[in-house]
């Protein structure tokens, strides 16, 4: 029997009421508690990889750490988000971090927010220092596969030598160049620029040709998305190839003759 | 041959896809095959397994470069495994390595530029007892430091017969008494253990069989080759009935003497006989043996009776099924019941109470349910689960048709070690066997009730021992762990309820609903019931597997049972329950071996192994060693345990290298508890272990590195120097042939020196010298 009725449980002291199936981190955000949190996207499903959402949850005498962005609040549980063990916790992973990627902002500024001191007393896994960016989080997985379908990004490897990578670290037939995963990325690890008549991703090993539009002959988007969404909406053929303000203008246009 | 690459890439493909489906759980088992045909994963072939599997090639990619087992560039003519398990690395393993390295000139995971050798380590090849193990191809050797060149002339040689070894001596033949064999009771066993095939059993067993049949009595006598029988150290080990005459360390040469003396004529050969350690004295049985007579082998017994291979051996020795016959005339709730009172705990390291876990599958809603046997043992140290699937597969497979009817779940999985080909062979005919004897399949023993099981080869990672990970490799995913804070009884194996137990745990089944819980509950201590199998191996006398009850003592387990330290050495720590546990010390001997107090002295039981350290084991090197395993071992997914680990082990390596400060300590110990609590499964969850128990009872081995640097137990490289003792040294040269850096140099007959500037310190003059003129400092 699937569970139908709110839960009600405690959330920093107060009475917080949680729909079933929601996690605390969602409960959170809605009555405005800030918990940190680098691999969730309200986009994509939880993952629960950077840790750095952990609370302390008491559930009668036990008490426990579990991540708010997967954890689900069973009724009468206290949740503790910002405790001094929590807070410790959340220092030492922000340190694991700064040690990998000292030169992300949003990394800098949260261990700042902890007081956590600038140079970590930490060597870890990876290219680390040397201009590393990516903190493995997996954001642009998820994204490029539950939301555009398109699957071109995966992991490689595993322990310290895990990384993000398309097949092969070639790039792939299945990247279709949206920018989604670039987009999404919280630390800046993914780059995106059009150059040439071409969309370059140098992270992913991409290079691939921009469609002009057919009405002003801007660069707009990528042919495989054009071809895309093609795929997807046969019905949007004639106008598909043409940049979002010159379609606006198209239907504009096709809107007056048809009033006239 | 087809020539065309591609062709053969898709004929390899259509094979594998023929055997295991176009499903995506297919993934890994179609990978095992296209691997296994073509030596490696051509980027073209995982390109055609996407399309074929309907999987993206992004995902094919992860899982290929997930699993050990799988390779993306071609592989030479053998490989050549170095183990670098626990038991191997305290017997000197780093130093194989580095030999076998300069001798075949490439480094871990590199083939050499003739396609000859292609040189891999392994995390543990589970014949722990044998350390430190090399494996070239399918042939096991016990490998010495400073004796490389030998295995890889064994290995040359290892295609030679029978009748080429076999040193011809004449020995009189007993007079055949026909009489003798009217019994029906004469029997001869070999054992065919990993341990025994290491020391060349399989030529012993045809060699055995061939003198049967020239004696003319291969009908009359029952001849065997058995699983392991637990006395690794003194393999191979050969049993002669009706007199059960125990043989040890058992030679080709032999064979003809004892078919004739002791099969014809009874008599013991007694220079085969095993001998009391340091006197003359020999035992002629197994049960006055030191190292047997201090077990109770409830489990693990019955590995000498049988053959594996034949279900009619399990039916007859060892009341095979009739557990399970009892069990489908009981209702599911009582069997639950029985297991629940017995106390049983799962044996796979977590001991939670498998009765306990039954009832909650049992309960859980959603069809169908899942039992899944996990003999992924990835336990460095441990190997008691490959020794009971290879030598009694038939009980673990009773015990989980039991489980399943129990639980009510029709499928089950028995998700197996690739690296354990034996385990994986043994199983398959014990399914097929059973299937045919109507124990699995339809309407088992016409109760009504179904079940089958299929085999699933692991892909070669340790986090697949994690029930979640190990349920993702099931549906052809990389092996990551998800948080368990739905638990898999509820929601496990494609999000169905799915039970999971170790191979040990499944073995104890039958026994409990045979002889009942209460008979059980008898057995061990207040919180932990019944026996368990350890694996003592590392600096022990006595190397092998154990089953004792639990509540024995370490000191009884390592002195009595496995005989002490070797070479008059000094005991310094234990270490149990794998990369999850943690080093015990001398004032621990006393602890009695149970779940609870192994976990509250900050060790735990994990899958039973038992590595055994002496003064020259250096507990810093020996956390360091752990923490490079995880951090190999680690899936990577969430921070604390890939960079936590990957922190730990830095500052570990700052220490052994002579870099470590005063803060370090302190510093160790922050870490350690952070990446225990911030972990997502059990792996990082315990990662911490093995530097947290070293940092507690060795704390002045950490300082002696950090404050003197030194190391006292003279293994930690940077820290030591080695000199040539002048009035020992008689010039020899031997050490100066040996010596890879050409760095010693000296006059014929007088004493040498060593340059310390060219030194590697690779101790390889130590290992040479007879002498004892090479010092470490």
């Amino acid at each position: 029997m699937k569970e139908t009725k709110n839960i009600i449980f405690t959330l920093d002291g107060r009475e917080a009421e949680a729909r079933p199936d929601e996690t605390v981190l969602s409960v959170a955000k809605r009555l405005g508690v800030d918990i940190p949190a680098l691999c969730h996207h309200q986009a994509v499903t939880s993952y629960g990889a950077c840790r750095l959402c952990v609370v302390e949850v008491k559930k009668g005498k036990r008490t426990r750490i579990v991540t708010a962005c997967i954890y689900i609040p069973a009724d009468g549980d206290v949740v503790e988000t910002g405790n001094e063990r929590v807070n410790k916790l959340r220092r030492i992973i922000l340190e694991l971090l700064l040690a990998r990627c000292p030169e992300v902002d949003l990394i800098r500024s949260l261990a700042g927010q902890y007081g956590v001191d600038a140079s970590s007393r930490f060597r870890v896994s990876g290219s680390a220092g040397a201009g590393e960016r990516c903190i493995i989080c997996g954001l642009c997985v998820r994204v490029c596969a539950e939301v555009m379908g398109q699957h071109a990004i995966g992991y490689a490897n595993r322990g310290g030598k895990r990384m993000i990578a398309t097949p092969f670290e070639t790039q792939t037939e299945d990247c279709i160049g949206c920018g989604a995963c670039v987009f999404v990325c919280p630390t800046n690890a993914l780059h995106l620029e059009d150059i040439g008549g071409k969309r370059v991703m140098k992270e992913l090993y991409t290079s691939m040709p921009m469609m002009k539009c057919t009405g002003c002959g801007r660069e707009f988007a990528t042919e495989k998305q054009i071809e895309k969404v093609r795929h997807c909406l046969p019905a949007a053929h004639d106008k598909i190839a043409m940049c979002p303000s010159c379609r606006r203008a198209a239907f504009r246009d096709a809107a007056g003759q048809a009033l006239i | 041959m087809i020539e065309d690459p591609g062709l053969q890439i898709d004929a390899v493909i259509d094979s594998a896809v023929a055997l295991h489906g176009s499903r995506p759980d297919s993934l890994i088992a179609v990978m095992q095959v296209v691997n296994g045909g073509l030596g490696y994963l051509p980027r073209e072939a995982l390109y055609r397994i996407s399309e074929r599997l309907k999987i993206p090639s992004s995902e094919v990619y992860h899982v290929a470069t997930f699993y050990n087992a799988f390779s993306l560039t071609p592989k030479g003519r053998h490989s050549v495994k170095v183990c670098l398990g626990t038991a191997c690395h305290v017997r000197g393993a780093p130093r194989i390595l580095d030999e076998i390295r300069r001798c075949l000139e490439i480094e871990s995971g590199e083939t050499t530029p003739d396609m000859e050798y292609t040189l891999e380590t392994v995390n543990c090849i589970g014949a722990c007892a044998l350390g430190p193990v090399v494996v070239i191809d399918q042939h096991y050797y016990r490998a010495e430091p400073g004796k490389v060149d030998k295995l890889f002339k064994a290995f040359a040689d290892s295609g030679l017969t029978v009748e080429e070894v076999r040193a011809k001596q004449e020995i009189p033949a007993e007079e055949v008494v026909q009489s003798r064999f009217d019994s029906g009771k004469v029997s001869v066993t070999v054992c065919g253990g990993t341990g025994c095939q290491a020391y060349g059993c399989e030529a012993i067993a045809i060699g055995i069989e061939e003198e049967l049949v020239r004696a003319g009595v291969r009908e009359k006598v029952r001849f065997v080759q058995t699983g392991c029988r637990g006395f690794c150290e003194k393999g191979p080990i050969i049993v002669v009935q009706p007199e059960n005459l125990f043989y040890q360390q058992v030679t080709l040469a032999d064979v003809d003497e004892i078919v004739l003396k002791s099969v014809l004529g009874g008599q013991a050969v007694e220079r085969l006989l095993y001998r009391l350690p340091g006197t003359e004295t020999t035992v002629l049985h197994e049960e006055d043996i030191p190292f047997y007579a201090h077990q109770d082998r409830i489990i693990f017994g019955d590995n000498g009776r049988i053959s594996p291979q034949i279900i009619e051996d399990y039916l007859v020795h060892c009341n095979g099924y009739e557990a399970l016959r009892k069990a489908l005339q009981m209702n599911p709730d009582s069997i639950i019941d029985e297991i629940t009172r017995s106390g049983l705990r799962g044996r796979g390291g977590g001991g939670f109470p498998t009765g306990l876990k039954w009832a909650t599958c049992r309960k859980a809603h959603g069809e169908p349910k899942y039992v899944i046997c996990n003999a992924d043992e990835g336990d460095p140290g441990a190997y008691m689960d490959r020794s009971l699937l290879e030598g009694n597969p038939h009980r673990v497979l009773e015990g989980m048709i039991i489980g399943a009817y129990a639980i009510g779940a029709n499928e089950g999985y028995v998700y197996v070690r690739n690296e354990y080909p034996l385990a994986v062979k043994h199983i398959g005919i014990a399914i097929n066997q059973a299937r045919e004897k109507g124990f699995l399949g339809r309407n088992i023993l016409n109760s009504g009730f179904d079940f089958d099981v299929k085999i699933a080869r692991g892909g070669g990672a340790f986090v697949c021992g994690e029930s979640t990970a190990l349920m993702a490799s099931l549906e052809g995913r990389a092996g990551e762990p998800r948080a368990k804070y739905i638990h898999t009884v509820d929601s496990g194996l494609w999000g169905k309820p799915s039970n999971l137990n170790n191979v040990e745990t499944w073995a104890n089944v039958p026994f409990i609903i045979t002889n009942g819980a209460d008979w059980y509950a008898s057995i061990g201590t207040e919180g932990s019931k019944g026996t368990k199998i350890f694996s003592l191996v590392g600096k022990v006398l006595n190397t092998g597997l154990v089953e004792v009850p639990m509540g024995v003592t370490l000191r009884k387990l390592i002195f009595d049972v496995g005989g002490g330290i070797p070479d008059g050495k000094r005991f310094k720590a234990v270490q149990t329950g794998g990369p999850s546990g943690g080093c015990l010390p001398e004032s621990l001997l006393d602890l009695k071996i149970d779940f609870d107090e192994l976990y509250n002295a900050g060790s735990m039981m994990g899958s039973g192994g038992l590595i055994v350290m002496d003064e020259t084991s250096c507990m810093v090197d020996v956390a360091r060693y752990f923490l490079n395993f995880l951090s190999d071992e680690s899936c990577g997914k969430c921070v604390p345990c890939r960079e936590g680990i990957a922190a730990m082990f830095n500052i570990l390596t700052d220490i052994c290298e002579g870099r470590g400060t005063k803060e370090h300590m302190p510093l160790l110990q922050e870490l350690a508890e952070a990446t225990a609590q911030g972990s997502l499964c059990a792996l990082g969850g315990s990662a911490a272990n093995p530097v947290l128990s070293t940092l507690r009872y060795f704390p002045e081995e950490y300082r002696a590195h950090i404050e003197e640097h030194k190391c006292p137990a003279k293994v930690c490289k940077a820290l030591i120097t080695f000199n040539i003792l002048a009035d020992n040294c008689t010039g020899c040269a031997a050490c100066v042939r040996k010596c890879p850096q050409k760095v010693i140099s000296g006059k014929k007959k007088e004493a040498h020196v060593i340059d310390q500037s060219g030194c590697i310190k690779c101790g390889v003059c130590f290992d040479t010298c007879r002498f004892q003129a090479i010092e470490v400092e």
